[in-house]
């Protein structure tokens, strides 16, 4: 037995020894991400920018960088224990989350804990907190750019069909106000329940108020039957969106549309990313790589004696300080909210690919 | 430590709504998909009260429970026509209204965006805002809970729910009608379902209505089935090993997706084979 | 010709009236979410009728069926038809083999319907869990998405898979009826759901007979998965949205008669159609249980009100 007991005691501080070896003190990034179920594909998205970004650090940071990842299914329960996980039992520094739905969850955790939070969220309330930030291009970003291109496109009657989803009405909520005063006419405002399969009904109503576009903001595969449904019904009248078309596993179906997008990465972050893991980057994966440099950002620059981290108050007002970093979603200041703002970007599927929408002639609206 | 306390506080929810099931699945009989309902009502009691009314977390319990009761009363009267399938088809159907109604009744409920920034309950004057201190809240209504269905179930009124379970009959020979035995139980089960709903927005800080769902009834059910049908303290081990299973196998390192499925599985061969082995579940006194 | 006139007649009318087309739309709509319905429904009223409980793993036949035709099709490249086939086979083996391991045995014990339908949940559970661990729980297409082909019908318009449907539909509809009213299997059939111990009595062997019940139930469901798979696409939770439709359909026309769920899955579809157009598309599935509650609590005969097939 006391044998036992000796071999178990030297297995063990083999277990540990390299730990001791460690000279930089350890800063754990932790991600509560979905591993499973319908989006998984985004959590994978971002593990591996996570990871990208950790590969890209320069050598000579004071600390060591370490990445955990931990499921939570895109759903507000296992969110708060995934993050209670990441925190308590990994003794994570800083989480990051993605989802306004997760987001909101994590965020009061982190800020009871005084660990830093980044969300990759639409909704603002994500950033409340003195510990709480959100690295995505705001509803209001995107809102406003979708009304400006429909006016500078000439459109005058939109159908819009919403997934009832929180990232989505904030968007809807938003686009409504600015359609104010432009002169275009909302034809159709209907909310839709995720999981919905059969959309023709819908689709019919809204044909017959003649609208000369139809603006769709849904998740993947809603998005995908839905426009294959409205392609369908015969209608050939343009279809446009708010950043879904970038999260389509389909991209052929929107050959040629225009749609707005959230802040558009550096061609050196797509070429990277997809020479590394063999495909493009999904939804939130920039800005996860983002998050990973503004949390080195936070930690190298606050003040710390030598050889111990730094406290989470003087990372707090670091990452308060960023301004004009050199992000790949382009220059990044963090506001007082712990908002980073980035501008929206509008693009066109081209070769089932989306490109920036500058380069491409405008398309002119079409009568029904 | 502070996850341990997660998964405690969980447990602790889970439990309630287990014992409360129990009393109308195990002791009564009544296989209801209705509990999800009653779980979300309470919850968004709590959540819009504190926040829109500015009440104190007590006092929405309260609300939400005399709510959730009055609701039960309504769908238990209409429930109290239907026998065994319909009955769990036509209770299900609540399941779906109600989540339909949080989800699209948007000026009260908020929609699919839920409610947030839902308050921790203060207790003089202290806000219980530390895991531990909830933890310490929530398992003191579990405890209460599980004291009035040990307390209903011994009483005289629990002996006659089980002799109308075994024999409605008999039961009217007895003198006992039934149908107000039945409606009353699944009133007062109803009225604890609520109390883990408010536990559960006062906890997260957040309510949105994709909880509160027909699987998340069913999960409540292996629960039940797999504790022990008309045990209490069976529903409680049920409800441990339910909540303690996912995540344990967060440490197993099988990939998350395999994990989630293995989760699933693993709740799914139990129900089909305690059937077989233990219809009574592990600490069960009686077989639907 | 008569098809061409009228429909000519029918454009002529929507030129006059954009409701009408709206209204023609919807009810082609319904046509096609009725043929889902229909089918689901009168493939549990099969089963049902032999062993008198609601089988929640019903739904998830669909989707064995459609994984299946996946499988076939994308791993193996077998042709079209040959993958149809296999799906709708391994479908319905999965519906024997639940019958033979636990169904059959539960029955012999004299069961409940309430454990028998707490153990389809545990089935389903199973079944789904199993498929997502094979094939991940990501929702997937049949059919190339971008590959659209539509017809006109007057002023509405309908796929080349939606009419498969409808004709599926119509086909199961005269092969059910024909099955129970004109051949000896059918009477059998009849007879064992009439009265099992009696059956047993005059010789009937019931638990060959409600085999095949399980097993034709569940390869019309395979059949139905495939179909809706080809439509939108496939995912390991696709069943229980089937089923609950399916049932829902099958009591609000009757729950034992094959005229009826067909009758069902029609007025059902038919009332989401419209109240979809009415109140919003978010509205389906309450509507769909709202109708449920008023059938069962004001006529629980269903439409046709049929007690016996």
């Amino acid at each position: 037995m006391k044998a036992f007991i000796a071999a178990c005691v030297l297995a063990l501080s083999l277990f540990v020894s390299p730990a001791f070896a460690q000279e930089k003190p350890v800063v754990k990034i932790g991600a509560s991400v979905p591993l499973t179920g319908s989006n998984a594909h985004i959590g994978e998205g971002i593990k591996n920018a996570l990871d990208l970004a950790l590969a890209s650090l320069p050598a000579d940071t004071k600390y060591t960088y370490k990445i955990m990842m931990e499921d939570d299914g895109l759903e507000a329960k296992k969110a708060a224990s995934a993050a209670n996980k990441l925190i308590s039992v990994d003794k994570a520094d800083a989480v990051i989350s993605v989802s306004s739905g997760t987001g909101n969850v994590v965020s009061p955790i982190a800020e009871q804990n005084k660990i830093v939070h980044f969300g990759i969220a639409s909704a603002a309330s994500v950033a409340e907190g003195t510990y709480n930030f959100n690295h995505w291009t705001a509803p209001e970003e995107e809102a406003r750019a979708m009304a400006a291109e429909l006016q500078k496109r000439g459109f005058k009657k939109v159908a819009a069909l919403f997934m009832n989803q929180q990232g989505v009405l904030a968007i809807r909520d938003s686009f409504k106000t600015h359609l104010e005063g432009t002169g275009i006419e909302l034809t159709t405002d209907e909310v839709i329940n995720p999981g919905e399969k059969d959309f023709r009904s819908a689709i019919a109503k809204a044909k017959s108020t003649n609208p000369d576009i139809y603006l769709v903001i849904f998740f993947t595969p809603e998005l995908e039957i839905l426009v294959k449904q409205i392609r369908e019904a015969g209608i050939t009248t343009p279809v446009t969106s708010i950043e879904a078309f970038s999260l389509s596993n389909e991209p052929a179906l929107y050959e040629g549309l225009w749609y707005v997008d959230s802040a558009e990465a550096k061609g050196s972050f797509y070429t990277d990313f997809e020479k590394k893991f063999g495909k493009a980057p999904a939804f939130g994966a920039p800005n996860a790589y983002d998050i990973v440099n503004l949390i080195v950002k936070g930690y190298e620059t606050a003040p710390a004696p030598p050889g111990v981290k730094p406290s989470m108050e003087n990372v707090v007002s670091a990452l308060h300080q960023v301004k004009d970093f050199n992000g790949v979603l382009g220059p990044l200041s963090i506001d007082d909210k712990g908002m980073v703002f980035s501008a929206a970007a509008v693009k066109i599927i081209k070769d089932g690919k989306p490109v920036l929408a500058g380069t491409v002639e405008k398309a002119s609206p079409s009568a029904h | 430590m502070e996850y341990l306390i997660n998964i405690s506080i969980l447990f602790s929810i889970y439990g309630i709504l287990a014992v409360s099931l129990n009393l109308v699945m195990g002791y009564t009989g009544l296989v209801s998909l209705a509990h999800a309902a009653f779980y979300g009502i309470g919850a968004y009691a709590t959540a819009l009260l504190m926040t829109k009314v500015g009440l104190g977390f007590f006092e929405t319990i309260l609300c939400g429970m005399l709510l959730t009761g009055l609701a039960a009363l309504a769908i238990g009267t209409v429930l109290s026509r239907f026998r065994d399938d319909y009955y769990i088809i036509a209770s299900a159907g609540f399941t779906v209204i109600v989540f339909n109604i949080l989800m699209n009744w948007r000026e009260v409920t908020g929609g699919a965006v839920g409610v947030f920034g839902v308050p921790r309950p203060m207790i003089a004057g202290t806000v219980l805002t530390s895991n531990l201190s909830f933890l310490g809240l929530s398992l003191v209504f579990l405890a209460v809970v599980a004291g009035a269905g040990t307390l209903i179930v011994r009483s005289s009124f629990g002996r006659a729910l089980k002799i109308i379970r075994e024999d409605e009959d008999v039961a009217l020979v007895f003198g006992y009608r039934p149908l107000h035995y039945k409606l009353a139980i699944f009133v007062i089960s109803a009225m604890m379902a609520s109390v883990a709903g408010s536990l559960l927005a006062s906890y997260l800080m957040f309510v949105d209505p994709s909880t509160f769902t027909l699987n998340e009834n069913v999960f409540v059910i292996a629960m039940i089935v797999l504790g022990g049908l008309a045990d209490i303290r069976g529903a409680l081990l049920g409800a441990a090993l339910l909540i303690g299973l996912p995540e344990a196998l967060r440490f197993t390192g099988f990939p998350d997706d395999i994990a989630a499925q293995m989760q699933k599985l693993t709740y799914g061969l139990l129900l089909i084979v305690l059937i077989f082995i233990r219809p009574q579940g592990i600490l069960g006194k009686f077989r639907i | 010709m008569t098809f061409y006139s009228f429909s000519g007649m029918l454009q002529c009318l929507c030129k006059r009236d954009k409701g009408m087309e709206l209204f023609l739309q919807i009810l082609i709509n319904s046509v096609i979410v009725a043929s889902i319905y229909g089918v689901m429904a009168m493939s549990f009223t099969l089963a049902y009728r032999g062993t008198r409980f609601f089988n929640m793993a019903h739904g998830a036949m669909g989707a064995v069926g459609g994984y299946m035709f996946f499988f076939l099709h994308q791993n193996l490249s077998w042709p079209f038809l040959a993958c149809v086939f296999g799906g709708v086979v391994a479908a319905g083996l999965t519906g024997l083999l639940t019958d033979r391991l636990v169904f059959m045995p539960q029955r012999k014990r004299g069961a409940s319907g309430a454990v028998l339908l707490v153990v389809s949940l545990g089935i389903l559970a199973v079944i789904e869990a199993v498929i997502a661990m094979i094939f991940s729980s990501s929702f997937q297409p049949l059919a190339p998405m971008g590959e659209i082909t539509s017809y006109q019908i007057g002023p509405a318009r309908i796929s080349e898979i939606q009419t498969w449907m409808v004709m599926t539909n119509l086909l199961v509809f005269a092969g059910m009826l024909f099955l129970l009213y004109e051949t000896k299997f059918g009477r059998l059939l009849r007879a064992i759901s009439d009265d099992q111990e009696v059956a047993r009595i005059l010789g009937i062997r019931t638990n060959l007979l409600i085999g095949w019940m399980f097993f034709i139930s569940a390869a019309l469901a395979g059949l139905m998965g495939i179909l809706v798979g080809l439509d939108t696409g496939v995912e390991p939770t696709m069943g229980f949205y089937l089923l609950l439709k399916g049932v829902i359909a099958a009591i609000i026309g009757g729950i034992s008669g094959v005229p009826g769920a067909f009758v069902g899955g029609f007025f059902l579809a038919f009332s989401e159609n419209l109240g979809v157009w009415a109140l919003g598309g978010a509205w389906r599935d309450a509507i769909a249980f709202i109708l449920l509650l008023g059938f069962l609590l004001f006529r629980p005969q269903g439409i046709l009100g049929s007690r016996e097939g």
